[in-house]
């Protein structure tokens, strides 16, 4: 399993045990990836991401013309031997996308039910957000100048 | 708003290239590719190219190390023109901490930069109907082309640059113009996690 948000790594690992599911991946609605778990290539998690956070944005706008403001609760593919989940919740961090995977193991009511729960869980355990001014100390702009030439090649 | 990871120390930054149809927003990625250290880089990505299916989006990620003791990256998105990527579009945008508007220099594309601009407007509108305020440099592009064909950029920036933002004359075949502009854009969002009591102020 991978995090960027730590606390998210035992609501995870949780709704994975109880709900039998294959892959998950936890990311913002743009698209940048908060946890994964079973993917093996980080090139499958960032596609799967910027895929799974277009479909779900593309069906935010269907319901939109179908005058259903509240959207749609989740989608849900049934392939033969597996089987898609996506969703979104909300968090105190923003709007979140959850895509599962699950196969014969596991079931849609399951991976629905626990996927509330791990809703509920994350966005409770979601930490105190740091203000965005006073991240950086002073004097960082030199710091900033030193890592654009470094990036440019021009140091 | 930019991610923050407080307890690993992380930022990360989304930025667009956003232009008219054909006004080189791959190329501007690939420019940039080709140009920075290759160790502070990915490869650009591009996504939804196979199987025939219409490419979303492609995007590049950037290294810039650490800045204040903060992990700092950069994804670059090249913001699709195709209507089926409207929603892909609007997410990236809706997600962006800052914006480089690329506009054709050609004076028979002034029309297409303009609806561009409203066309970027309208994406970063919030859902109460207010612009969203995102940091942008304009790129006037093309200059690689007969100057008889290009507007000046005083004539470019009456028309197209209202908010007096950055910006740079650039070639993104030449590779003139295009890091300048990313590093204005860079350093203008980063300032917003400079301390509110600066130095010397």
């Amino acid at each position: 399993m991978r995090v960027l948000e730590p606390w998210v790594a035992d609501p995870l690992t949780e709704f994975l045990r109880e709900s039998g599911a294959r892959l998950a991946l936890v990311m913002t609605s743009s698209g940048q990836v908060i946890a994964q778990d079973g993917f093996t290539r980080s090139l499958d998690v960032m596609s799967a991401a910027a895929l799974g956070a277009g479909i779900l944005a593309t069906t935010q706008e269907l319901a939109t013309i179908l005058e259903a403001p509240r959207g749609f609760g989740a989608i849900v593919h049934q392939g033969e031997r597996q089987g898609i989940w996506l969703a979104g919740f909300d968090t105190p961090r923003g709007r979140w996308i959850g895509l599962v995977v699950f196969g014969h193991e596991s079931s849609v009511g399951l991976v629905r039910l626990f996927f509330a729960r791990f809703a509920q869980q994350v966005a409770a355990a979601a930490p105190v957000v740091t203000p965005v001014r006073d991240v950086l100390a002073e004097g960082f702009e030199r710091e900033l100048d030193d890592s654009l030439r470094a990036l440019f090649g021009t140091r | 708003m930019p991610h923050i990871d407080a307890e690993r120390r992380e930022l990360m930054l989304t930025l667009a290239v956003y232009g008219a149809p054909k006004v080189g927003k791959t190329t501007i990625l690939h420019c940039i590719q080709d140009r920075v250290t290759p160790e502070r880089r990915g490869n650009i990505n591009p996504f939804g190219t196979d199987a025939g299916v219409a490419r979303l989006l492609d995007w590049l990620p950037l290294e810039l190390g650490r800045i204040s003791g903060w992990q700092t990256r950069v994804h670059l998105y090249a913001i699709p023109d195709q209507r089926h990527a409207d929603a892909t579009r609007r997410v990236i945008l809706g997600d962006a901490d800052g914006i480089l508007f690329a506009a054709d220099a050609q004076a028979g594309r002034l029309a297409d930069n303009l609806t561009a601009l409203r066309s970027l407007r309208d994406n970063l509108d919030d859902r109460d109907g207010h612009a969203r305020d995102v940091p942008m440099v304009l790129l006037y592009t093309k200059h690689d082309l007969p100057a008889e064909l290009l507007l000046t950029r005083s004539a470019l920036n009456q028309e197209l640059n209202a908010r007096a933002a950055p910006d740079f004359v650039c070639s993104a075949l030449r590779g003139e113009g295009v890091l300048e502009a990313l590093h204005s854009v860079i350093a203008i969002v980063m300032r917003q996690f400079a301390p509110t009591r600066r130095s010397g102020a």
